[in-house]
């Protein structure tokens, strides 16, 4: 595995064992369908919410910040596989559904993790 | 769970009522409007969901479709916004909706929940009635406009927690009570004893409101008054009735002209179109249908300075609406009538440098430059006006009388009729005078046409058969016009509105039949066929 994607495994390995510490359940890691791919598929128990997580980590703020990656293009990618995603798991059909992204930025100074619940919606 | 919320969409100067239902399912999060949404209902989307979470309330991370039905039709306006987040919250179950059956919701909701007023509240609420709403929440500027329209409920907020709270029963909002509302009447600041002299204008000017109407061109020199004795127009007609009223309120809401101050339109209009108006300005048109100025000066006054300088092709607009006192607009998804139904006056310069026959100053024009100004003034529409009258400019001493007889006469006067009536120049005091007298034309002509299919008829809008059967003339009077038919050379519709203006003066002096005077009088008035014949 090149830098790129270490980093990027690395952001993720992080991004799961944040969402873990605050409550939520790794449901599944890496969902690859035809349309897209899902880095997170995590369940809010409490609320009965299944949450889509996109992680976009970088090494600093250069070429903007890391959720600015997440544009159109990206979101409906993802909405595509988060909906073949519901079809393959009928389990979760009365579930609420949620776009959620989790930017990381590894600067000297630490790591820094932001959680943007419900980024965006369904896009046209 | 599916939602419904009752509200209405404007067409013409109607409106037709609408179900909001909201629907929220399983899905990815997002929002759809479907039933013929124009785009400012499409970002009532951004709006709503702001609102919503700005007041305190849930925004559903679901999938929300909202439908407009009727989906067929498509609608306009940005008061959807508060039906379609009260939709959200009753389909979210924050709402009970049994609460919703019996009422209306309109408003526009600005980004951190407050109510903004909406256009056309008045035909809004007319139409949330008409469908057996028996209270309705609108924006509290609107609450004044709105109950005009008795039998209803109307529900004044200010925010949507507000309307929340008051849905949930949590709190009681007033029902609006419109007594405390101070009409201002139909008061006007100007009057016809402001105008010094001009007595023979001022009398065409009372001819032509007491026959319901007349066409009226006023010829004049640059300063002699043409403009001020038409801005007094209106302060002769007689009164508005309460429908004329509520007829004029919502056209003047739709178009978005009532002010909070002004919630009601009381007085007769007046409206002053420039000569460059375009064709949809002045008929009503757009996009999106709107009233142009011709339904603005409804029941009022339409007043076309500089005439000869307004597009020949503007001009002839305007012959279909005068016939039949309303203007369709003709759109791909349906036509809207626009009432229309105005008093018509021009007035111009009689040449191009304004001073042809005028007994101070020389004209300039050349002959070509004279027909080319007077041909502008004939064709279709110069047959439809009924009376001419060139105003001169006022002697010296009448302008230095002016003000000393304003204020005696209006305190002194309480004549009647039959005093006023045959005084010439007594009657044209005042506008109170004036519209006395008018009235009273009125009045003897709603009688004598009581039985005709039309009730409004008015000798302004007598057709050739009619005119007939209401205006026989005696020898002496058909002598008369015959010799004026075949010596000055007037048309034939000319000879008709002679007959029909007779009439209406037979009918300010209180005379039964029409005389030979009356002929001679409304002959005078054909002052254009005169002065360019020559």
């Amino acid at each position: 595995m090149n830098e790129r994607g270490k980093l990027g495994k690395e952001g993720e390995d992080r991004a799961c064992a944040y969402l873990e510490t605050c409550g939520y359940r790794i449901v599944e890691r890496n969902f690859r369908c035809r349309s897209g791919e899902i880095d997170i598929v995590a369940a809010e128990e409490r609320g009965g919410i299944i949450c889509f997580v996109e992680v976009k980590t970088r090494r600093g703020c250069a070429f903007g910040l890391p959720k600015e990656a997440v544009d159109r293009r990206k979101q409906r990618k993802l909405c595509a596989a988060a909906k073949y995603y519901m079809l393959c798991h009928r389990e979760y059909e009365n579930c609420l559904l949620r776009m959620d992204v989790v930017e990381m930025l590894h600067l000297a100074s630490g790591i820094y993790v932001n959680h943007i619940k419900g980024a965006f919606g369904e896009v046209s | 769970m599916l939602s419904k919320v009752y509200t209405a969409a404007i067409s013409g100067i109607n409106a037709y009522p609408v179900t909001v239902e909201t629907d929220i399912s399983h899905g990815l999060p997002a929002m759809y409007t479907v039933g013929l949404p124009s785009a400012t209902i499409r970002e009532a989307r951004e709006r709503v969901r702001s609102a919503l979470i700005n007041s305190g309330c849930d925004f559903p991370m679901q999938r929300i479709t909202i439908n407009l039905s009727p989906a067929a039709k498509r609608k306009e306006g940005s008061h959807f916004d508060l039906p379609m987040a009260i939709g959200i919250l009753a389909s979210n179950g924050s709402i009970e909706s049994s609460n919703l059956k019996d009422a209306g919701f309109f408003g526009e909701l600005s980004l951190d929940g407050r109510l903004i007023a909406v256009k056309g509240a008045l035909p809004l609420a007319m139409g949330m009635k008409e469908s057996g709403v028996r209270r309705v929440v609108f924006p509290a500027a609107n609450a004044a406009e709105a109950s005009m329209v008795n039998g209803l409920d109307i529900i004044p907020a200010y925010n949507l927690s507000e309307v929340v709270a008051y849905l949930m029963g949590k709190k009681k909002i007033i029902i609006y009570n419109n007594e405390k509302i101070v009409k201002n009447e139909d008061k006007f600041d100007m009057d016809f004893s402001d105008v010094a002299g001009q007595y023979a204008a001022k009398r065409a000017i009372m001819i032509a409101a007491a026959g319901g109407g007349h066409g009226i061109y006023l010829s004049g020199a640059p300063g002699s008054g043409k403009t001020m004795l038409a801005r007094r127009i209106p302060t002769v007609m007689p009164e508005l009735s309460y429908e004329e009223k509520l007829e004029l309120t919502k056209i003047y809401s739709i178009s978005g002209l009532l002010g909070e101050n002004e919630p009601f339109i009381e007085k007769r209009p007046f409206r002053m179109p420039y000569h460059a108006v375009t064709p949809a300005a002045l008929l009503g048109g757009g996009h999106i249908p709107k009233p142009g100025e011709i339904s603005l000066a409804h029941c009022g006054v339409l007043f076309l300075d500089e005439f000869p300088e307004f597009d020949k092709k503007i001009i002839e607009l305007l012959r279909q609406p005068m016939e039949e006192g309303e203007v369709s607009v003709e759109r791909a998804d349906g036509r809207v009538t626009y009432p229309a139904s105005f008093m018509f006056v021009a007035a111009g310069n009689p040449c191009k440098c304004g001073y042809f026959g005028d007994s101070a100053h020389r004209c300039i024009c050349s002959g070509n430059e004279l027909r080319n100004y007077q041909s502008k003034l004939s064709g279709p529409i110069a047959d439809r006006i009924d009376i001419q009258v060139i105003v001169e400019k006022a002697q010296a001493e009448e302008l230095e009388m002016r003000g000393e007889i304003g204020a005696a006469e209006n305190s002194a006067r309480s004549a009647t009729i039959e005093n006023t009536g045959m005084g010439r120049s007594d009657c044209l005091r005042s506008s109170a005078a004036m519209r006395e007298v008018v009235s009273y034309a009125l009045d003897v002509q709603k009688d004598r046409y009581k039985n005709e299919s039309d009730a409004l008829l008015t000798n302004a809008k007598l057709t050739g058969r009619l005119v007939a059967k209401y205006c026989p003339l005696d020898s002496s009077g058909k002598e008369l016009l015959r010799n004026a038919y075949e010596k000055l050379g007037i048309s034939a519709r000319a000879y008709e509105k002679v007959i029909k203006v007779a009439r209406t003066i037979a009918d300010i002096e209180g005379e039964e039949n029409i005389r030979d005077f009356h002929i001679a009088e409304a002959l005078g008035y054909r002052v254009l066929d005169r002065i360019y014949r020559n």
